[in-house]
């Protein structure tokens, strides 16, 4: 056994002496990289707030709270209007990255994945932006709408004057060449009214139906606290000629979708099936049913939306000038990058001697060596 | 509430959303923000959101804005809130005892309704089903008829 001072890891929770050998060695690996994955699980939960800020209800801060197994410390949210706003702050500052970097040094994690469990400060100056504009928008709406607690009482109070908008636009619904579904609130005062009535009085039913019997229906909504949710709101049907609607089984409009996508569309809300690595994402293909509903579909769409972001790797490589690195057109071996430079372009000089067209022979007519003997003494003779 | 959910007002936002939402329950409620019932159902919705996180994704559109009128006039909405389902860009209907089943008409009683009635809609889904019965008793399922005008 080696004569060293006595050491504490953290992650095994053990005391060793056997000095820097303890954490390559196999156990303290299996440990580290479980112990690393229900962190970054953690962090990844985080993420969700990181992208879409979440107001967080004075009764919830209590109930949130985040270990930093990196730093040894519990980060509280009794202070925070948002949600997880204290363990983000902390994710991003310097004394976390400190932590994380010490960690890594003494524990010899994969050097590539220490970005993961940290937040830059560029994500956390957008947070705080959105997060400014959602307190912007949470003070205007309850400037404008009143306390946003007081819901129920405000329901009940305006029952009246939503049944009067009900009454007024259901009259207003146009007649369609599509089965248009009108809706009645069902309370037992109504008369029933079934569709081979609506066919016997023909469109002009919701005239005869709606507009007298809302004044008695008004006092039995208030009556019981189930009604409040009663009081809701008609509106008006687009016009126009239309490709018919889910009752008709027309095509839905998110399969019509045109070629051209705005960048905007790709940030209405963060995907978290993309960001899944490859064994995780492994696992949950075994672990869904195959013949759930849509299961082609996502299955599709998946490798669909997995090479758009290669592409969208590849479009970003492509900006770049293509001889950055030049290419010896090789398979490293062995040596200097200037011998597999020197070896290519010996070869390729030799590949272009070879492949020279031979100099083009001027093609003669064969005349046989017995006749050219002749011709000569001929002449020789005539001379 | 609805500033607590991702608002959605274009229809290139809905049918993203629609398409890359997968193999979880993707909820949209058609209202209007400053609707008192909507506010209700917002109020639920939002709470109920980080709970259902890893099975559903909540987002809401406004039936007023110009590029939503498509899907207003595809699913049908003339009341207000309408919430309806996707599973996998398929829309889930659900047999509430309304007379409608392609959307939930009104708001929610309280949240565990609202859960119970995502998990119905996921437990049935990932079974292959496209329509699914409801949990919740009839008392507290909002009532309405349904009249079928030029038929």
């Amino acid at each position: 056994m080696p004569n060293k001072q006595f050491e504490h890891c953290k992650v095994c929770r053990l005391s060793h002496n056997r000095g820097k050998a303890h954490k390559y060695s196999s156990s303290h690996k299996q440990r580290l990289d479980s112990h690393l994955s229900k962190s970054l699980l953690k962090i990844r939960d985080l993420s969700f707030f990181l992208s879409s800020p979440t107001v967080l209800r004075p009764s919830d801060r209590p109930l949130n709270s985040f270990w930093c197994s990196f730093c040894g410390t519990t980060i509280t949210e009794l202070d925070s209007t948002f949600a997880c706003s204290n363990t983000l702050r902390h994710l991003a500052s310097a004394s976390h990255l400190d932590a994380v970097e010490k960690f890594w040094h003494e524990n010899g994690a994969e050097a590539e994945k220490r970005h993961l469990y940290g937040i830059t400060s560029e994500e956390l100056a957008k947070w705080e932006d959105a997060c400014k504009a959602l307190s912007a928008a949470s003070t205007s709406m309850e400037l404008s709408h009143g306390a946003v607690n007081n819901i129920p009482s405000a329901c009940s109070s305006s029952v009246a004057t939503c049944f009067d908008t009900l009454s007024v636009a259901c009259c207003m619904n146009s007649h369609t060449s599509d089965p248009l579904p009108l809706y009645k609130d069902g309370n037992s005062c109504y008369n029933t009214i079934d569709k081979r009535n609506a066919v016997k009085y023909g469109p002009n039913i919701s005239d005869t139906v709606f507009a007298p019997k809302f004044n008695g229906a008004t006092s039995m909504m208030c009556s019981s606290n189930l009604e409040q949710h009663s009081g809701r709101t008609c509106i008006r049907l687009p016009s126009g000629p239309g490709d018919g609607n889910v009752h008709s089984g027309a095509p839905p409009p998110w399969l019509q979708t045109s070629e051209s996508k705005t960048d905007s569309a790709a940030h209405a809300l963060p995907n978290c099936g993309a960001t899944l690595s490859r064994s995780k994402e492994r696992q949950l293909k075994k672990s869904r049913n195959p013949k759930r509903v849509g299961a082609a579909w996502a299955d599709k769409r998946r490798a669909e939306m997995g090479r758009e972001a290669a592409g969208h790797s590849l479009q970003r490589g492509l900006q770049v000038d293509k001889d950055w690195l030049p290419n010896f057109g090789g398979v490293w071996q062995s040596g200097s990058r200037r011998e597999t430079r020197k070896e290519f372009e010996a070869e390729r000089s030799l590949s272009l001697e070879t492949s020279k067209p031979d100099k083009i022979k001027v093609i003669q007519p064969y005349v046989s060596k017995r006749q050219r003997l002749m011709e000569s003494v001929n002449m020789e003779g005539s001379r | 509430m609805s500033y607590l959910l991702p608002n959605l007002s274009s229809k290139e936002e809905v049918d993203k959303l629609i398409c890359d939402t997968l193999d979880k329950v993707l909820v949209l409620r058609f209202g209007r923000a400053s609707d008192t019932v909507c506010m209700l159902l917002d109020d639920i919705l939002a709470k109920s959101a980080r709970e259902v996180s890893k099975f559903a994704s909540i987002a809401v559109a406004d039936v007023d804005a110009e590029a939503i009128q498509v899907y207003v006039k595809y699913f049908d909405i003339t009341v207000i809130p309408a919430t309806i389902f996707f599973f996998n860009a398929q829309h889930m209907k659900m047999d509430s005892g309304s007379p409608d089943h392609t959307k939930w008409i009104g708001a929610f009683h309280t949240k565990q309704d609202f859960i119970d009635v995502l998990e119905t809609i996921f437990r049935g889904a990932m079974k292959g089903k496209m329509i699914v019965s409801s949990p919740i008793p009839p008392e507290r399922v909002p009532k309405f008829q349904l009249l079928y005008k030029g038929i």
